[in-house]
């Protein structure tokens, strides 16, 4: 049998009666069901069903002329497979002359076609746009030669239940695009509540990596913040299975090469995106809001300048994560504590700002009334003390600044501390001549960092009987001994340094070697001696200058 | 077929990467257990008659055997090679690579320049004539694979790693004297390869004359994937394009017309009165640039590697460095 053309109008081959049961129709399966019929009495075709795509799925909207019931229940194809899948997928029509012998058909659907007797098929989708809602066949039972006019009626029939299926709303775009619209709304206006909640929770915060903890959580993502060389200065959140990969990656401008990355599984929606644009611009202003103000202010609190000094960090990853997120490093420094030799500390603030124009990542505190500065070398810096004896040219010997150990690490400030205080201290009290001195200089690199007490029964083992003579009797005995050996032992200048006669001295210094069980011509009782005095005059200096704050 | 090895909770799979490129599906499900499709290594050994069912499988599958791939946990496609050798496939990255390193060496030196150039004058550090000569390759650690997106963890005693830029063909033939046509049918297909490598420890070992042992078998010294395509959909694997990338940076570019040797030169090598087996992966050693050293460029801690070839994917791996 062939197509009858006097039935197909010149127009487009569609019928007003068609048109009119479409637009009747009130859901989905009677439109389909008006449209298969209409193939057959059109076509003359022994049968025609069409499907719907309901996911990734066609299934059974409606037939004509269908005999088995396992057709009209149990047909189904999924989408891109078989011949009707891929009509769907490819959006195009297929025409089968023979379909007993067509290689794309699925194997599944092979034994319903073949109950069912059909053997050639012209198969068209049902498209809206660029999208198909389904797709329409007609179908004989036996080999057929389809037409171009017959394919092209089918074609128009397909296009008119597309658009009513459309109006229909068969596939719930509408409802979608509604969902969709509303889904958009909750999450702009969520996103908009956590940029708020992100501003507002950072202004109160100090600690400029905090943004990032809280960026973490917003996105469910790993966080890292690394320097300039990739080391890593914090990290928040974790990693979800799957392969994770670097989704966002901003170098932060203004911070000295700072880096943020978000690690996840799946890349950032637009949300999530925005997101991180907010938290991480949020986080550089904190930064820099911080980093200012440590820079007007001071750059480390007193707390944290307290742990370094004392050398009680408990957790020194954290302490570091705290200094670079503050754009300090201190791998590389030195701590410098300078004093006043006739007590007035109204210059300390303006050596203070000297000192932090020279030293470009200084850290200056008035504390127990001497200036202390923590200065950050950073990598491969020079020893402070050059500088600091060019600075000492213009102090006119009323400033003594005392210089503690290069520091390679957080641990070695505190005995740095020491070392500068304790120089500091004695240089004060007349030790040494220089404005600047070290430990070192002094001779007293062993003792600096021991603490006061020890101190106290190290000078009382080594010199106690001198000073419990000194004490009872109102004697000199330890003064004297201290400027026998500054003189190297020379009696005339002693005698001068002391004001007292030469045999005076002699007399003196038998009684010492008396009291003590010593003999000062022997060079080792005198390496105990001169490290004794040293000792000495240190739980003097500490002592006085603990004295002064706590007065 | 873009076939590949995942994992989805504690269940791994085998699969294949179908038409949209975005969805994984599960060979190992699809079969409903077929021991065929039990390991990528099951697949390779078990011939073309299984790369035909796979191919059916792909399009018929159950709704269930296919996963979102951003969903799953891609591992190196072949987990377990038989054996890995890594070759001198493309030769004119030797002679930059052996520099880099006499100039690495040098630069601690007082007269780094001077240094260099009496590292150069010994001799050692130019391309012997037997990599033109012959397949010259070493065997690399095969227990030592990983796969995409795995942190790559170099080992403490470096402070020099490298990425570099191959990629690999996966023999699917068992045997010897394979010539010609043979040759070239032995190949399965085709992934990428990143041979990392600590170029210090390298230095050092290799005044043994062993190869490159230390430098290069630490654990997942050696990155497989994402995928391997096979060899019928590859095209010509003499056309492919290679660049590395470096936080998104390209660092390194170069083209597998430059290989000096092919993969047919090898296997016919290899093969040549001695086995060679399914499941073996040929590296074709790095393209011209393909590396660090070669460029004067050093990797940092937590950057970023993606090596690309065209035709095969995007194998993407973060690093972490003890220096």
């Amino acid at each position: 049998m062939t197509a009858l053309p006097h039935l197909i109008q010149p127009s487009g081959g569609t019928d007003s009666a068609y048109l009119r049961r479409l637009l009747a129709a009130n859901d989905a399966t009677q439109a389909l069901q008006i449209a298969v019929d209409h193939v057959v009495g059109e076509l003359g075709c022994a049968v025609s069903w069409a499907g719907l795509i309901d996911g990734d799925y066609l299934v059974m909207g409606a037939h004509c002329g269908v005999l088995s019931t396992e057709m009209a229940s149990a047909w189904q194809l999924k989408v891109g497979e078989g011949i009707g899948g891929r009509v769907a997928s490819e959006r195009k029509p297929h025409m089968s002359r023979d379909y007993r012998h067509d290689s794309r058909r699925v194997p599944v659907m092979k034994r319903l076609i073949d109950n069912e007797g059909i053997q050639a098929t012209l198969t068209v989708p049902l498209l809206v746009g660029d999208r198909a809602l389904g797709v329409l066949y007609a179908a004989q039972r036996r080999p057929y030669p389809w037409s171009d006019t017959e394919q092209s009626l089918l074609d128009e029939i397909g296009q008119d239940l597309a658009v009513r299926l459309r109006q229909l709303d068969v596939d719930g775009r509408r409802e979608d695009r509604a969902d969709r619209a509303e889904r958009d709304y909750q999450r702009s206006i969520q996103a908009q509540r956590t940029a708020a909640a992100l501003a507002s929770g950072l202004a109160a915060q100090d600690d400029a990596g905090a943004a990032l903890d809280l960026l973490a959580l917003e996105v469910g993502a790993l966080v890292e913040l690394r320097d300039d060389d990739g080391r890593l200065l914090r990290s928040s959140g974790a990693v979800g299975v799957g392969n994770p990969r670097v989704v966002w990656r901003r170098d932060l401008s203004g911070t000295d090469g700072l880096t943020i990355s978000v690690i996840d599984v799946r890349e950032l929606d637009e949300v999530a995106s925005a997101t991180v644009d907010l938290a991480t611009g949020l986080f550089r202003l904190q930064f820099l809001r911080l980093g200012e103000r440590e820079r007007t202010t001071e750059r480390l609190s007193g707390e944290m300048l307290d742990q370094l000094l004392t050398g009680r960090i408990s957790d020194s990853a954290s302490y570091q994560q705290r200094l670079r997120t503050m754009g300090l490093s201190l791998d590389r420094g030195q701590v410098v504590v300078v004093g006043s030799r006739d007590g007035d500390q109204s210059r300390l603030p303006q050596v203070s700002r000297v000192l932090t124009s020279t030293f470009d990542r200084a850290t200056t505190i008035i504390r127990n009334g001497r200036l202390v500065a923590v200065i950050d070398l950073g990598p491969g810096g020079e020893d402070a003390r050059d500088r600091l004896e060019h600075l000492a040219r213009g102090w006119h010997g009323d400033l003594v600044a005392g210089v503690g150990r290069l520091c390679e690490g957080l641990a070695d400030y505190a005995m740095s501390y020491d070392q500068a205080r304790a120089a500091c201290e004695l240089g004060i009290r007349g030790t040494g001549r220089a404005p600047v001195l070290t430990a070192h200089d002094l001779g007293i690199v062993p003792l600096a960092s021991l603490p006061i007490q020890h101190l106290r029964t190290m000078v009382s083992d080594a010199l106690g009987p001198l000073l419990e003579a000194d004490g009872r009797r109102g004697t000199d005995l330890v003064e004297t001994l201290r400027i026998y050996l500054g003189n190297d032992r020379h009696l005339p200048a002693t005698a001068g340094a002391l004001h007292v006669h030469y045999n005076t001295v002699r007399n003196r210094i038998a009684r010492i070697e008396e009291l003590l069980g010593v003999d000062v011509r022997d060079v080792e009782d005198r390496f105990r001696l001169e490290t004794a005095l040293r000792m000495h005059a240190l739980t003097h200096a500490l002592t006085d200058a603990d004295e002064v704050v706590t007065a | 077929m873009k076939l590949i090895t995942f994992t989805t909770g504690d269940q791994t799979h085998v699969g294949a990467i179908d038409h949209s490129g975005a969805r994984a599906v599960s060979l190992t499900a699809a079969s409903k257990g077929d021991p065929r499709f039990g390991s990528m290594l099951d697949l390779i050994r078990a011939g073309q008659q299984a790369l035909d069912t796979a191919a059916e499988l792909l399009e018929l599958h159950a709704v269930d055997a296919a996963y979102d791939l951003d969903a799953v946990t891609l591992l190196a496609p072949l987990p377990n090679p038989v054996r890995l050798r890594d070759c001198s496939l493309f030769i004119e990255h030797l002679q930059p690579a052996f520099r880099g390193m006499a100039r690495k060496i040098a630069a601690a030196a007082d007269d780094p320049d001077a240094e260099y150039e009496r590292l150069v004058a010994t001799g050692k550090y130019d391309t012997p004539d037997v990599f033109s000569q012959l397949v010259i390759y070493y065997n690399a650690d095969h227990t030592a694979v990983s796969g995409p997106g795995e942190l790559i963890v170099a080992p403490q005693e470096t402070n020099q790693l490298d990425y570099e830029l191959e990629f690999a063909a996966v023999i699917g033939t068992t045997g010897k004297d394979l010539t010609g046509d043979a040759a070239r049918d032995a190949i399965f297909g085709y992934t990428i390869l990143n041979d990392w490598s600590c170029r210090d420890l390298q230095s050092t070992v290799m005044n043994s004359q062993l190869g490159p042992s230390r430098g290069k078998d630490f654990d997942g010294s050696n990155t497989l994937g994402p995928c391997i395509v096979t060899a019928d959909e590859i095209g010509s694997p003499y056309e492919l394009e290679l660049t590395a990338r470096v936080n998104g940076e390209v660092w390194s570019n170069g083209s597998s017309s430059t290989m000096h040797h092919s993969f047919e030169d090898a296997i016919t090598h290899f093969s040549r009165g001695r086995t060679v087996y399914a499941g073996e992966v040929l590296g074709t050693g790095t393209v011209l640039s393909g590396s660090p050293v070669e460029i004067g460029r050093e990797l940092k801690d937590g950057d970023e590697v993606e090596l690309e070839v065209s035709g095969i994917g995007v194998l993407r791996n973060r690093v972490q460095l003890p220096y």
